[in-house]
């Protein structure tokens, strides 16, 4: 906080302060996302292959 | 509109496939085949053949890819194949066929699809049925009031419907 105040100054810091969750929450939604892709099907696992992905659909 | 993940889909397709000895034999046709899941998973029931239909280069090289690495797996699996053309483009095999969707073409590509099997199965009468996973409301509408096809099997549970060229029964 210190260092902060001496480089950035006092509005800057306060600002940046303010900014730090939610710049936490962004990161922590980019890595679950990166967590999901990484998820292989059991099928694309049991047979080394890579068929996994999302398409539109549903019911009729 | 929800979702269909590939992920789930082979829960849908194997109940499909093994309701369905009555397609041993066929060729099986995907049209719109994407990574060639569907290929494989049919590659296991009886079919004579399968040939998969991508428009996408990407798409389809990861399917040959695959089609490769399962049958390293699974050599016992049967013949099959990813071909990277347009729908309309490709000229139907005279044999007795299974034209599957799963796909989210457009209603008036779909409608063209449906026009060319028709003209093929006036052409040489054989056996065909058309297997339709997850069909929107539109494309269920469209495959009912085509008069050369009868509904032989609709399974809500796992939402497929399968379409019987009328002069196969």
């Amino acid at each position: 906080m210190r260092r902060s105040l001496e480089q950035r100054g006092l509005r800057i810091s306060l600002r940046r302060s303010v900014l730090l969750p939610f710049h936490l929450f962004q990161e922590y939604r980019t890595a679950r996302k990166q967590d999901s892709v990484a998820i292989r099907s059991h099928f694309d696992r049991a047979y080394d292959v890579d068929t996994d992905g999302a398409i539109e659909g549903g019911p009729t | 509109m929800a979702g269909t993940t590939l992920q789930s889909i082979r829960s849908d397709l194997v109940p499909l496939f093994r309701a369905s000895a009555l397609f041993e034999d066929l060729v099986f046709i995907d049209f719109g085949s994407g990574k060639g899941k569907a290929l494989l998973l049919a590659s296991e029931y009886g079919f004579r053949r399968m040939v998969g239909l991508e428009f996408s280069p990407e798409l389809n090289l990861v399917a040959q890819h695959n089609i490769q690495k399962y049958r390293d797996r699974q050599p016992t699996c049967g013949p099959a194949e990813s071909l990277c053309t347009d729908f309309l483009d490709f000229s139907l095999p005279k044999e007795p066929s299974v034209f599957f969707f799963f796909d989210r073409c457009e209603d008036r590509i779909l409608l063209k699809v449906l026009r060319n099997i028709r003209l093929s199965l006036a052409e040489h009468p054989r056996a065909a049925y058309i297997v339709y996973v997850a069909p929107t409301a539109t494309k269920k509408a469209t495959l009912d009031a085509a008069d050369w096809l009868v509904l032989f099997v609709e399974n809500t549970e796992f939402r497929f419907a399968i379409y019987q060229f009328e002069q196969a029964r």
